[in-house]
């Protein structure tokens, strides 16, 4: 992390990220196609939680890892996943919009992430497998609904068909860094409002001036 | 004395030795002769050895001159310490060598020399002094002929003082009446010479203020230290003989008394006692040493005020100085070498007495000596003392100028003045003083979040007592109550702890200037997360306890429902309704519970519709029986599951800890050091985790 002399460009970001959702959603199919562009047709499920890297380059010549952890979505794993959004920076809940289950699954994990998890975590929301919207049982509405009411980003992707996979992360990744800026900046702020008042540890604005006249 | 003495009595005297010895003897005969008292060259308490004791026993005092006279002429000699001693000069050397060297004698104990029953004392005391020195002369042996061969010594000389009584009964002196009034004749001698016997087997403890009977062994204590005897309680104590250990750097393997061991008893938990706190005095020095810091502050406050005034009122009478002190810290730049005629420096000296250059050779601050090139005087403009030009010692401090009425001069709003490194600092402390505690953040947060923290104690507590009796209780109604309650107290427990959360995450969030309150903050932060992990963890088991209950309980509506259902059928069929009065009460009480409790069954019983007859209401209450009976089984089987999904859990998360180590092996392999540090940071999140839950087991 090398963001902390804001005159060097272009920086460098680390960040956390964590992959929610109901199992056979399409997770690991869409870290996959994020980190290797790849897609698996039969893709066995995770077991545990999966660990990616992945750096990506902003607009501006930033750069931004994130560390992915692919939590498995079965139920024996449950206990797994408080360990790893406890302290992400962002997460990205999926569901599967052939599954109406999987989307209240999804909700429940928001509402356990707004609870749990730090309060500063930007979450997305992503409607996965949009390739087979011919069994749609979940609106895209009733998913933009939902993440506007919770302050989320939302997509709807498919991670067989690579669309608006790469948009979450980039998405996500210029959201974190304008957050990180908001903090530098407030921290600035109280700086410069510390600068106010008579400042005694100044002690530069002495030298040569050892003329002292006793 | 007693060097003198073995050189002169040593034990292998030739003739010139001899010769002077007997000189001496006969000096002790002149001596006796003629006061028996003041002979200098007796230095020794007197002593005896048995068989002469016994000898002086059979012979009465009357015939003891008579006796001298004989052993002078027949070239045997009589003690002159002891008196009772006969034999030849040799054997007297040996006797006086072996027995009369130790402790200094004082007058009084020379007077009562030759007293039958004092002088006895005198010669335990002797010999109690001799086994002493002697015991100390043998290294190592040192205990054992104190604590073994000195009691059986002392044992004799209890014998040896009987008989001494018996004696003296028969002699016609008023020995006896003297024997009688005290025990110790020369108790005083005894006790500098640390050595008493108990003549008299006390009945009680000897310990000052203690009245339990010691008569029987079992409750006796002996010290072999100072002969006393102490009940148990005053006695030996292994406190004492560590202490005693620990005071004389001895290592005596005996135990011994409290008195001995330099402990006294009613101290021990008093307020001397080695809990003794010392945070009243850590208190009041700290009160004074704030008191004087605040003072000193104050002053430098007041000071700082008068020159900040003083400075505006000058300058701007002087506007051509705004002209030389345009820029900061320049401020003698054309004026340099000012003299005590500047008001600058008059202004300066009336505040505060400057030190005069002759009296510190020195930087009062870091000792470097001045001179008048390289290491200038300066004056502290705040203390008045001489400082040293360096940044470390002395820096110009830039003061807000103010007229008297508190405006400020148009075109210049600091002067800079010398202050040393001590005054500034004080300063800076009292600007952060000024911030009332109750304005900093932090206070309030760290307040709220201990208050919260102890209320979730308490409602753990609460829930803890509530989820036991639930597993006790075996009553369907009492549980469901129970139940009842405890998932209230859970409601609430999660809101507690929901803003146990978020009130740390505020304070990890606080902005401020210095790294130590940051530091603090995420500390905060993380330990608030461990203790929420450990509850959690806690409380996971608690809520699995009452969702099983909250099973049991429904699954027991269903049943009962089905019975309802059956007997409500069969009931109509034989509508019989004489007996039902009774029963109905305790049915209803029952629905009541299940209505309450089974909120996710919505099948309302209609208890008025319920009618049955007996041998129906009979076979349903067995069967409330054996649902009950169940319950309880269930309840056992409870922490077995518990203990299953604690178990599977703790597989999981190794199973995980294998992941993440191949993916740090993998990691490292590609040399992508920060991401193998940050799986470690998992990896070790996860050993935390699998430990708790393993204490948790």
């Amino acid at each position: 992390m090398n963001n902390s002399n804001p005159t060097l460009r272009p920086r460098q970001y680390q960040f956390k990220l964590v992959l929610l959702g109901e199992s056979a959603v399409g997770k690991s199919s869409v870290v996959l196609r994020f980190v290797k562009d790849r897609f698996d047709e039969y893709k066995e499920s995770t077991i545990g939680a999966a660990f990616l890297t992945k750096t990506i380059a902003l607009e501006n010549g930033d750069t931004v890892k994130f560390e992915i952890w692919d939590t498995a979505g079965q139920e024996r794993y449950k206990s797994l996943a408080p360990m790893y959004y406890r302290n992400a920076n962002c997460a990205v809940v999926v569901y599967d919009i052939t599954q109406t289950t999987s989307f209240e699954r999804a909700q429940s994990w928001i509402q356990e992430l707004k609870k749990q998890a730090d309060s500063n975590i930007i979450i997305a929301l992503a409607g996965n497998k949009i390739d087979l919207s011919d069994k749609r049982t979940v609106s895209t509405i009733e998913g933009q609904n939902f993440a506007e009411e919770n302050n989320l980003l939302f997509f709807e992707t498919s991670a067989k068909e690579s669309t608006k996979i790469s948009d979450i992360f980039t998405q996500l990744a210029n959201k974190l860094v304008e957050s990180r800026a908001i903090v530098a900046e407030a921290a600035a702020q109280q700086q410069s409002r510390a600068q106010d008042t008579l400042n005694l540890n100044n002690r530069n604005a002495g030298q040569g001036s050892d003329t002292c006249a006793c | 004395m007693e060097g003198r003495k073995r050189r002169v009595f040593g034990g292998n005297p030739s003739i010139s030795i001899k010769d002077t010895k007997l000189n001496e003897n006969q000096d002790i005969e002149q001596h006796e002769d003629s006061s028996t008292e003041q002979n200098p060259i007796i230095p020794n308490s007197p002593e005896t050895s048995m068989p002469f004791v016994e000898n002086m026993e059979i012979l009465p005092r009357s015939k003891f001159s008579e006796l001298q006279i004989t052993a002078f002429q027949t070239q045997q000699q009589q003690c002159p310490i002891c008196t009772s001693f006969i034999g030849t000069n040799q054997e007297i050397n040996i006797h006086l060598d072996r027995f009369h060297f130790g402790k200094p004698s004082n007058i009084k104990q020379q007077n009562q020399l030759y007293n039958d029953n004092d002088g006895l004392n005198e010669m335990k005391g002797a010999i109690f002094g001799f086994l002493k020195t002697a015991g100390q002369k043998v290294k190592g042996l040192g205990d054992t002929i104190t604590n073994g061969k000195f009691s059986s010594e002392l044992e004799r000389l209890d014998m040896l003082y009987s008989d001494n009584e018996s004696t003296s009964k028969q002699t016609p002196t008023g020995m006896h009446s003297r024997a009688q009034s005290s025990n110790y004749p020369n108790q005083e001698h005894f006790e500098t010479s640390n050595i008493e016997q108990p003549v008299q087997i006390p009945k009680i403890c000897e310990y000052d203020g203690c009245v339990n009977n010691v008569e029987t062994d079992k409750n006796k204590f002996k010290c072999p230290n100072c002969y006393k005897i102490y009940c148990k309680e005053h006695g030996f104590n292994e406190k004492a003989r560590h202490m005693h250990q620990k005071n004389t750097g001895t290592r005596a393997n005996t135990p011994i008394c409290l008195s001995c061991s330099g402990i006294s008893l009613d101290n021990r938990f008093g307020i001397g006692g080695p809990s003794k706190s010392h945070f009243h005095l850590f208190e009041s020095k700290r009160s004074k040493m704030v008191k004087k810091s605040l003072l000193e502050a104050n002053r430098i406050q007041k000071r700082l005020e008068k020159l900040s005034v003083g400075y505006a009122n000058i300058l701007s009478q002087n506007q051509s100085f705004f002209n030389t002190f345009d820029t900061f810290g320049k401020r003698f730049a054309g004026v340099s070498g000012s003299t005590s005629t500047s008001p600058l420096m008059k202004l300066e000296r009336s505040v505060v007495t400057w030190e005069k250059d002759k009296d510190a050779d020195a930087c009062y601050l870091c000792q470097h000596p001045f001179n008048s090139f390289s290491n200038r005087r300066h004056h502290c403009r705040l203390c008045g003392r001489l400082v040293c030009g360096k940044k470390t010692c002395s820096s110009i401090l830039d003061i807000p100028l103010r007229f008297e009425d508190g405006s400020q001069p148009k075109y210049k709003k600091f002067f800079g003045t010398r202050a040393c490194f001590t005054c500034t600092r004080s300063l800076s402390l009292i600007q952060e003083r000024q911030i009332p505690v109750e304005k900093i953040p932090i206070y309030g947060l760290y307040n709220a979040l201990t208050s919260i923290n102890d209320h979730i104690e308490t409602v753990v507590n609460n829930l803890q007592r509530l989820v036991d009796q639930l597993g006790n209780s075996v009553n369907i109604q009492v549980k469901s109550r129970l139940l009842n309650q405890s998932n209230l107290n859970r409601k609430e427990l999660q809101k507690l702890l929901s803003s146990y959360d978020g009130i740390s995450k505020r304070i990890a969030g606080l902005s401020s200037t210095s790294e130590t309150d940051v530091r603090l903050y995420k500390s905060i932060r993380q330990s608030v997360m461990q203790d929420l992990q450990l509850k959690t963890i806690k409380l996971s088991s608690i809520s699995q306890i009452l969702l099983n209950q909250n099973n049991i309980i429904l699954g027991n509506t269903n049943k009962v429902q089905k019975n309802i259902k059956l007997s409500t059928l069969k009931g109509d069929s034989s509508s019989d309704t004489t007996d039902i009065s009774l029963p109905i009460p305790e049915i209803k009480a029952l629905d009541g519970a299940i209505l309450e409790n089974a909120t996710n069954s919505d099948t309302g019983i209609e208890t008025t519709e319920f009618q049955s007859n007996l041998p129906e209401r009979n076979s349903k209450f067995i069967e409330s029986n054996i649902s009950s009976s169940q319950t309880v089984g269930n309840i056992d089987e409870l922490d077995e599951i518990d203990r299953e999904t604690l178990v599977e859990k703790i597989e999981i998360l190794r199973e995980q800890r294998i992941l993440v180590q191949g993916y740090i092996k993998a990691a490292s392999q590609k040399r992508e050091w920060s991401t193998a540090s940050s799986l470690n940071t998992s990896l070790s999140e996860l050993d935390n985790e699998i430990s708790s839950l393993e204490r948790y087991l």
